[in-house]
């Protein structure tokens, strides 16, 4: 649990955008998952309209059957991760409680060869952006380090996905994503997501979207611009340029 | 320490009785910031927990209000529970006023506050530290040691409580569950700030709203949350139960 892990994903995930001689997005960080937790295949499932799923990259052979299914059955772990927000780790599908748990899903998983599935939400407290379901062809647990692992490029491939959705522009020498990364955690940023939602009748996603758009558009960091709309000195109106910024006043505790 | 004896084994006793019965985590570690300040005599106390990328982020908080919960965000970058978090011991500050030399930027934010004395108590999870209790006093001097027992203890529920849901101690479990309630967290926040917003008042007051919706209905705290964000009917009938004092307060 530190910030070298992080860094070391992002690294990876950038090389794997060089490689293809391009700007790193989520499925980079998708593909770089795969290798970092040995798995067969991974794909990238991304929440699209009210309970729409959108496949957005898949990769390994075994894989894209798989995703397939998930979607077209609409159950699987992915979509438990995805609703739940939480990790689901599946170290072998066709263990008694499994088989009980997706009586269609996983019978016909493993008949495509695939034994094992580890779905990361890319969650963001109340929000659901996606999932990251890494896939493999034998029942094994993740070790410690390829879970955190897997957790920090589910991670990753979220801020991509925001960065995409921004407008902002990832270097592939780590500004944008990497750099502001961090703060997206942080809590101010959520209370000005909300805020922000509410003022524009849009939602949560919608909002951190529009936040990380102008602190990159107004070159200012997300947590700076979260802390003046929370404390009243910004507001967002529907017209995105319609901004004012007042001057900071006495902190009130 | 503060009390008598019977109200930290009626602590305790509530406390334990909860984790026993179906709960929820993030109701739970507010309950328990809250008994914790009442019990151990201090002005605010508050869990942090490390996230994946080695952040320290507030679980819970006695109080709500903005810059307390700012002075333990700010500990990423400096204070006693970074300190205490990197090397699994408490750490004790008698006297902030006097600390400007350990922690610049801590030091004079925290007195600037009001307070005068921090104590960080590690919460470990074997030979693990995976976060910090944070006691803030508003006058200075270090609490005695039957009070730093029982901040322990205090720490040490919440760690087991983390770990509770499935009653594993698998170390990949507890990077789920640790996961998930830092998530429950912002989940809080988001709906913090989008109450503050359609009811015109602070975030902390926000957080009140919400709680009190929540106690008063049996729901748990983070459902209420997500109704929120979602934008359900809940939020027009919350912004109805604002008294006025809510309105002028904080």
């Amino acid at each position: 649990m530190n910030g070298e892990r992080a860094m070391r994903v992002w690294t990876a995930t950038t090389l794997c955008a060089r490689r293809e001689q391009t700007t790193p997005g989520p499925q980079h960080a998708c593909l770089a998952a795969v290798d970092a937790v040995a798995a067969g295949g991974a794909d990238l499932l991304l929440a699209s309209g009210v309970s729409g799923i959108e496949q957005v990259y898949v990769t390994g052979s075994g894989a894209r059957d798989a995703s397939d299914l998930q979607i077209t059955l609409g159950q699987g772990p992915g979509f438990e991760a995805l609703d739940s927000g939480r990790p689901v780790l599946v170290s072998d599908l066709t263990s008694a409680e499994n088989m009980r748990r997706w009586p269609t899903f996983a019978p016909e998983m493993s008949r495509r060869g695939i034994r094992a599935v580890y779905s990361l939400p890319l969650a963001l407290g109340a929000i659901r952006v996606g999932v990251l379901d890494l896939y493999r062809e034998v029942p094994s647990d993740l070790t410690q380090d390829q879970l955190l692992d897997a957790l920090a490029y589910a991670d990753t491939a979220l801020l991509l996905v925001l960065d995409t959705r921004s407008g902002v522009m990832t270097s592939p020498d780590g500004n944008g994503a990497s750099s502001d990364g961090v703060t997206l955690w942080h809590a101010e940023v959520h209370q000005a997501a909300g805020m922000v939602s509410a003022q524009l009748g849009i939602p949560v996603l919608e909002a951190l979207v529009r936040l990380r758009a102008r602190a990159y558009r107004q070159n200012v960091r997300l947590t700076e611009l979260a802390r003046s709309v929370v404390e009243r000195r910004m507001s967002f109106d529907a017209n995105d340029e319609d901004l004012t910024i007042e001057q900071p006043r006495e902190d009130t505790p | 320490m503060t009390g008598p004896e019977s109200t930290l084994a009626q602590t305790f006793a509530e406390l334990t009785d909860t984790l026993v019965a179906d709960f929820d985590v993030i109701d739970f570690l507010h309950r328990l910031t809250r008994r914790g300040q009442r019990v151990l005599g201090v002005d605010a106390v508050g869990l942090l927990l490390a996230d994946n990328h080695g952040t320290l982020n507030v679980l819970a908080a006695s109080s709500e209000q903005a810059r307390v919960l700012e002075l333990f965000q700010l500990q990423n970058a400096e204070g006693p529970c970074l300190d205490c978090y990197h090397t699994g011991v408490p750490v004790v500050c008698d006297d902030l006023a006097a600390a400007t030399d350990r922690w610049p930027l801590f030091a004079k934010e925290a007195t600037g506050a009001g307070f005068a004395a921090v104590h960080a108590l590690p919460m470990r999870l074997r030979d693990e530290t995976v976060g910090g209790l944070n006691l803030f006093t508003t006058t200075p001097g270090a609490l005695d040691e039957d009070a730093l027992a029982v901040g322990q203890a205090l720490a040490d529920v919440a760690t087991i409580a983390l770990l509770h849901e499935r009653a594993s101690r698998e170390r990949n479990v507890m990077i789920e569950q640790l996961q998930s309630a830092l998530n429950s967290r912002l989940a809080i926040e988001q709906a913090k700030g989008v109450l503050a917003a359609r009811a015109g008042i602070a975030v902390g007051a926000a957080f009140d709203l919400l709680e009190r919706h929540a106690h008063d209905r049996n729901l748990r705290l983070l459902d209420v949350a997500h109704a929120v964000v979602s934008d359900e009917p809940v939020v027009t009938e919350i912004i109805a139960e604002l008294s006025d004092t809510d309105r002028t307060g904080r």
